[in-house]
């Protein structure tokens, strides 16, 4: 029973471990670039992109699947990005660009129809290298939320619709 | 008693912590939705796409990565549509309405029967917050990729309806595909693999393959590239080897005539790996152990 007893909360501590360890944190594992000027605090990017139209059609009795033109747009290019507001950046962090987000964002919401921009993802691997270059294309910022994470730090929360994204060979 | 109450606190604990690996998901904000036609009103779509077309790809090697790359403000040219491989498709794509039914069906060809658009059979869930995708309601042929997006795809109900565990027990999968040097595997593979074996030898469908992210790994993403960029739609053979606890072979299921449909690129945190993801289209799906 006392053993049943530390192996229910051995459970609880781990998984108390887990509920409190998903909040993000800085990523080191990747960077974003807009305007050519590397974004402060994001820790946080949604997955994002784009798919075919799909045409099925039947020829002598066999069903054949082909390509139509891609689509982006919608929601389908929606991407999240979770940055941490310059108050909650740690002392040792550059707090530079912090602010590039909201007045993109504020900038947008005064342009008519929105502005748009393309950014850079850069996926970095161990040694901090670059390991793969996305470029996304047409990114409007449609969202802008300011909350606290589980972590308990404050973040600011952007949704940007994107028109496409392509990885670039020459770099990755 | 006590250990009821801490069994209790542990299953609650348990569920809590699941909440949590959904964490990005939950914390969504609600997605603006597009407008929408009045009832009754099919929806219009311009030739080619609903939405702002992709850009045609700079040239491959162009200085993208640096400051002055991006055009602020800059429209978005529309990029060609893809022509069909097959000379008996349509030359125009069909184009849904509300209900998913092409609306040029009548209009294919004679020796071509244009049925709904296999993208038509998934029905978009409502994602981890609980909102139904925005793009549900119109342009639903597109086979939608947001599926991937906020890493909330699994609750896809192709997923969640695949509870039966596959026949075959293995570990690992291996993704070939036919001219490639590199090898993906199946993302969420259990329950894809009980789902091929619940749908039947040569069918088409779709699988998801998955690619740890790393440099110089780019087969797949060039096929996909090609197809969006340059209009190019080059379909090859697909095996999936199903690998044992110790790499041995154990089942291995073929995938003829396979395109890379959707391509995503998959969440970035602090922690989790990055991967790329990929549906597949294949006209003919079979076990070839």
């Amino acid at each position: 029973m006392r053993f049943l007893a530390v192996l229910m909360a051995l459970a609880i501590c781990a998984a108390l471990l887990f509920a409190t360890g998903g909040a993000p944190a800085i990523s080191s594992k990747f960077r974003m670039k807009a305007d050519g000027k590397y974004i402060g605090g994001v820790a946080y990017m949604s997955g994002f992109g784009d798919s075919s139209k799909v045409i099925t059609a039947t020829v002598q009795g066999k069903q054949i699947k082909s390509a139509g033109p891609t689509s982006y747009g919608d929601s389908r290019g929606l991407v999240v990005v979770k940055q941490l507001n310059s108050s909650a950046l740690p002392p040792s962090m550059p707090s530079s660009n912090t602010g590039a987000l909201e007045k993109w964002y504020q900038d947008s919401q005064a342009a008519p129809g929105g502005l748009a921009k393309d950014f850079v993802v850069e996926t970095l691997d161990e040694q901090g290298m670059v390991s793969a270059l996305y470029k996304a294309y047409g990114a409007v910022p449609v969202r802008f939320t300011k909350e606290t994470g589980a972590d308990g730090k404050a973040y600011n929360v952007f949704s940007f619709t994107v028109n496409g994204i392509e990885r670039d060979y020459e770099v990755s | 008693m006590k250990t009821t109450i801490i069994a209790f606190a542990a299953v609650l604990a348990l569920l809590l912590s699941g909440c949590t690996m959904n964490y990005y998901g939950s914390q969504l904000p609600p997605v603006p939705s597009p407008p929408q036609p009045p009832v009754g009103e099919s929806v219009q779509v311009p030739p080619g796409n609903a939405s702002p077309q992709p850009p045609p790809a700079p040239p491959l090697g162009a200085n993208e990565g640096q400051p002055g790359a991006s055009e602020p403000g800059q429209p978005v040219p529309a990029v060609p549509p893809a022509p069909a491989e097959n000379a008996s498709q349509p030359s125009q794509p069909p184009i849904a309405n509300e209900t998913g039914q092409p609306e040029n069906a009548t209009q294919a060809p004679p020796a071509t029967n244009v049925t709904a658009p296999a993208a038509n059979t998934t029905e978009l869930p409502a994602n981890a917050s609980g909102q139904a995708n925005a793009s549900a309601g119109n342009n639903s042929t597109y086979l939608n990729a947001s599926l991937f997006l906020n890493n909330s795809w699994w609750f896809h109900p192709v997923f969640l309806n695949f509870t039966k565990a596959p026949s075959v027990n293995f570990s690992f999968t291996m993704v070939q595909i036919d001219g490639m040097a590199t090898t993906s595997e199946l993302d969420d593979a259990q329950n894809s693999i009980a789902a091929l074996e619940g749908t039947g030898n040569h069918k088409p469908g779709q699988i998801i393959v998955r690619q740890l992210l790393q440099k110089g790994k780019f087969e797949l993403s060039e096929w996909r590239q090609n197809l969006v960029v340059n209009s190019q739609l080059l379909r090859r053979d697909v095996a999936v080897m199903l690998l044992n606890s110790e790499n041995d072979a154990v089942g291995r299921w073929c995938f003829a005539h396979a395109w890379p449909s959707a391509f995503s690129l998959g969440g970035m945190d602090s922690q989790s790996a990055i991967y790329e993801y990929y549906v597949l289209d294949y006209e003919d799906g079979y076990d070839c152990t």
